[in-house]
């Protein structure tokens, strides 16, 4: 090893020394910084739902919203995004396959606040104007269409959500359900299968862990995006839980955006405490959703 | 039709009706299968004939596991690929049937065992129905056991029946792929080089049961290797590539004149060890 | 030699099965019609916002198009003048230089740091890049509290630069993963041919796999950039607000983002609508990085395999 290359090692160590304390200090200085506003609240921030800041901080409300609008979204999602995902690799021809993936691609690059208008515009819209009084029509008013439709809640941030988490969904879907061997496929059509039956009871079983991890990272995504659901929702102002299709009120992410008013403690603490739960939250399904993808990748036979 | 040698006009030494076993063969007439228009293998006819195994020896590329795939049609899922000629399986065209009927009832065992790794052992050699949406625990149980004996693996997995596929050697895997092909009792088992991918012993334990299953299907079998074809088949088709690489068939006859006295120097050639 | 028949009863099984087989096919064909239908209608279902989006950005956004659009500022409508408007050109500049600092700090960074992790192989090396790749799917807003704290603790004015530095945290890890699978795709032959002739393991780096890497790092790159110009929650707080053109990047700027998110909580219908044009203009140039990006990777890969 010449002079050079010893030189050129040891920068690169240190390099990397330092990047690794930067991300450290990254997480390290939220967290630490955090810590006084959980001892100023203590747990009723988990257990409380009447998140109005400067005042009161019990971001119950805020932790079942995000959960809430995350399941609406998967619901859509995951159906339609696995479907698509199907259609991508069974179904669209070859030559369509690059248009149909870019235009998946395109969706993904999408960025939140573009999501964020189209949300407030076409969503909102067609939810209040539409979706919601036929939803109270059909519920008669009783749950989970309870009181007044009020365009601006978390029937349109879940739907906003579920169209932002579906290009992820699809893409790794799809880039899942192309690792099944092609033996796999090939022994299954020369039973005799239809092609539905096919994927239904082979592909997809044999992809399954792989799917889900596509699904906890589209999951992920969701329980993180701020932006969109902030001009969707604003934060929460409302004592009531989120249970019910009409409710209004913010997510953890779209919080920290609406209710951000300079560094007053103890409002800025507060919603540090709120990223600490977003970095719990996403990074363990974030960090579960690839390990599934990975040891999907790497099964053989 | 000379060049391409005898075709079905040999018998066996024995007196049987040839006209009552017309119709249970695998005919091949003037088979040809092309990729964007270019041959792989082309104008090949011979009949398959039941209760014998027939053989396809020759060199890489000469096309015979392009033909044994166009038999159950595998071709279909390649759209580049055409087949023009015509294959009558037990005197039905296997091209004017849906195809998942015709696979229903051509089996396939391939080249590397491919078991389902999501199903356990039962399930697997069952897939066969579930696949085919056909329902009856009492028939099915007695089905897989019949193939899995078939297969001479029914002792070794008898209680292990419910445990994953995966559990299995590699040579048990590919006995278990053949009980899988078996169980819906189809009327062809096509074999694509079966044993290349095996150890000795396990080759030998399959060569050992493709005698019996001729019994119970038509087996028609793809082998790169002489002796095998030579110890498991009744006749045997011997391909070649062409200047254009396309694959044509030199010889079909019994294996015992193929191996002892060929009609074609170059099937002679082959035999010898000269090339392949 | 005696030839084995299948007896009767074995011939009556394989007819029982096969007709059994036979017997509902076609329902069995139709069901799987019917349901892959139903997978390509999910696929359209899934592809239809991009529809509804590019439909109403361009046609509400296309009315906007003007080039004073795009040389104006920011103007506040009043009550007398509801529609005064104005244009973007301090969004669009302040954007601009956000993300011009931020390349310029991330690109370099994210690339030795890509040949840092490359060039090892340990346990903490194999930590660090399962970190890189948990870091990139965090909500962005994340970073944006970061250099807030940072801002809080070292008393920093509110600026361009510190989004910019939020903006680099992003970029980072995105430019150090594709510079780091770019080596890994330099092909051992030209690497080997390297050290057969003499060259260590620097000028390996500089004058062999680098440049072979090029086809993944500047697409890398290209996206990170389209990828921070949309970014919203990082830089939201901490680039101040201004509604004058500005390319000091240690002043206070707005960005296109910004700019729609403020926006959009207007009171005004015709600032309300404005957001429609401006994310035209951010899409727009997203969707060029985009294929820029597409279409180098595209050649370059090309051009390896010869």
């Amino acid at each position: 090893m010449g002079h050079a290359d010893f030189y050129y090692k040891s920068f690169l160590k240190i390099f990397l020394a330092v990047l690794g304390f930067i991300f450290v200090v990254f997480f390290g200085l939220i967290i630490v910084k955090a810590i006084p506003g959980f001892r100023f609240e203590g747990w009723s921030f988990f257990t409380t739902a009447n998140w109005i800041a400067p005042e009161s901080f019990g971001a119950l409300q805020l932790i079942l919203a995000t959960l809430v609008t995350t399941l609406m979204a998967l619901c859509v999602a995951v159906p339609i995004g696995i479907g698509a995902a199907v259609a991508i690799v069974y179904l669209v021809p070859k030559s369509l396959k690059i248009l149909v993936s870019s235009i998946v691609g395109i969706l993904a690059s999408v960025p939140s606040i573009i999501y964020g208008v189209w949300g407030v515009f076409v969503i909102v819209h067609f939810s209040g104007y539409h979706l919601e009084p036929w939803l109270a029509s059909v519920f008669h008013g009783h749950w989970p269409a309870t009181g007044a439709p009020r365009a601006f809640g978390i029937l349109a941030g879940g739907i906003v959500l579920s169209v932002m988490i579906l290009p992820i969904v699809i893409a790794v879907g799809a880039s899942v359900l192309e690792t099944v061997p092609e033996e796999t496929t090939e022994a299954a059509y020369a039973l005799g299968s239809t092609k539905s039956r096919v994927i239904r009871k082979v592909i997809l079983p044999r992809a399954r862990g792989g799917l889900t991890g596509a699904v906890l990272l589209g999951t992920a995504r969701a329980l993180g995006e701020t932006i969109a659901l902030a001009t969707i929702l604003g934060s929460a102002s409302t004592g009531q839980l989120p249970f019910n299709l009409f409710a209004t009120g913010g997510t953890l992410a779209s919080s920290i955006a609406t209710d951000f008013s300079g560094f007053a403690e103890p409002t800025f603490e507060m919603l540090l405490c709120l990223g600490v739960c977003l970095i719990v939250i996403t990074f363990t399904t974030g960090a579960i959703g690839r390990n599934l993808v990975a040891k999907q990748a790497r099964r053989y036979l | 039709m000379s060049d391409n040698g005898p075709d079905g006009s040999v018998s066996t030494d024995d007196s049987r009706e040839d006209s009552s076993n017309q119709l249970e063969t695998v005919e091949l007439h003037n088979v040809t299968v092309t990729f964007s228009k270019k041959p792989a293998v082309r104008n090949v006819s011979f009949t398959a004939k039941r209760d014998r195994v027939t053989s396809l020896i020759g060199p890489s590329g000469s096309g015979k596991t392009t033909l044994l795939r166009a038999i159950n049609r595998l071709h279909d899922f390649n759209k580049r690929a055409v087949v023009t000629g015509q294959i009558l399986v037990h005197g039905t065209d296997a091209y004017q049937m849906p195809a998942p009927v015709l696979r229903s009832r051509v089996g396939m065992v391939f080249q590397r065992p491919n078991p389902f790794q999501t199903m356990s052992i039962y399930e697997n050699v069952a897939s066969g129905f579930m696949l085919n949406g056909v329902r009856g625990k009492a028939m099915i149980d007695e089905a897989v056991e019949e193939s899995l004996r078939a297969a001479v693996l029914w002792d070794a997995v008898k209680d292990r029946l419910k445990q994953p596929a995966t559990i299995l050697s590699g040579g048990e895997q590919q006995r278990l792929c053949i009980a899988r092909a078996l169980a819906i009792k189809p009327e062809v088992l096509l074999m694509d080089e079966p044993t290349s991918s095996l150890d000795p012993i396990a080759t030998q334990q399959i060569e050992d049961l493709i005698g019996d299953l001729k019994r119970l299907t038509t087996v028609i079998i793809v082998t790169h290797n002489m002796q095998q074809a030579a110890r498991v088949s009744d006749d045997c088709a011997f391909l070649l590539m062409a200047e254009d690489r396309a694959g044509e068939l030199i010889e079909f006859n019994t294996t015992e004149k193929i191996f002892h006295d060929p009609s074609d120097p170059r099937t002679l050639d082959y035999i010898a060890g000269k090339f392949g | 030699m005696s030839v084995i028949v299948e007896s009767d009863q074995e011939a009556q099984a394989r007819a029982h099965i096969q007709g059994l087989i036979a017997r509902r096919f076609q329902r069995r064909r139709v069901l799987s019609w019917v349901s892959l239908s139903f997978v390509g209608l999910a696929l359209l279902v899934a592809l239809f916002p991009l529809y509804s989006i590019l439909e109403q950005t361009v046609a509400i956004g296309g009315h906007y198009m003007r080039l004073s659009f795009f040389t104006q500022n920011e103007l506040s409508p009043t009550v007398q003048h509801p529609n005064l408007v104005g244009g973007i050109n301090n969004a669009l500049v302040g954007t601009l230089i956000i993300v011009a600092v931020a390349v310029v700090l991330s690109v370099p960074l994210g690339i030795v740091g890509g040949i840092a992790l490359f060039e090892f192989d340990n346990k903490f090396v194999a930590t660090m890049r399962s970190a890189l790749f948990s870091i990139l799917a965090m909500p962005s807003i994340l970073y944006g509290l970061f250099v807030l704290i940072l801002a809080a603790s070292f008393k920093l004015p509110f600026g361009a630069y510190l989004g910019s530095i939020a903006l680099a945290i992003l970029m980072i890890p995105m430019v150090a993963i594709v510079t780091f699978e770019g080596l890994g795709e330099v092909p051992r032959l030209h690497v080997e041919a390297g050290l057969a002739l003499g060259a260590q393991r620097l000028s390996l780096m500089r004058r062999v796999m680098l440049p072979e890497a090029r086809g993944r790092i500047l697409p890398g790159a290209l996206l990170a950039a389209s990828r921070a110009i949309g970014e919203t929650a990082p830089v939201l707080f901490v680039i101040g607000s201004n509604s004058y053109t500005s390319w000091n990047p240690f002043s206070q700027v707005e960005s296109l983002p910004t700019v729609i998110y403020s926006d959009l909580a207007s009171n005004y219908p015709a600032v309300r609508a404005e957001c429609w044009a401006m994310g035209l203009v951010a899409m727009t140039i997203i969707l060029i990085f985009n294929l820029a990006a597409r279409s180098y990777f595209a050649w370059s890969s090309r051009e390896l395999a010869g």
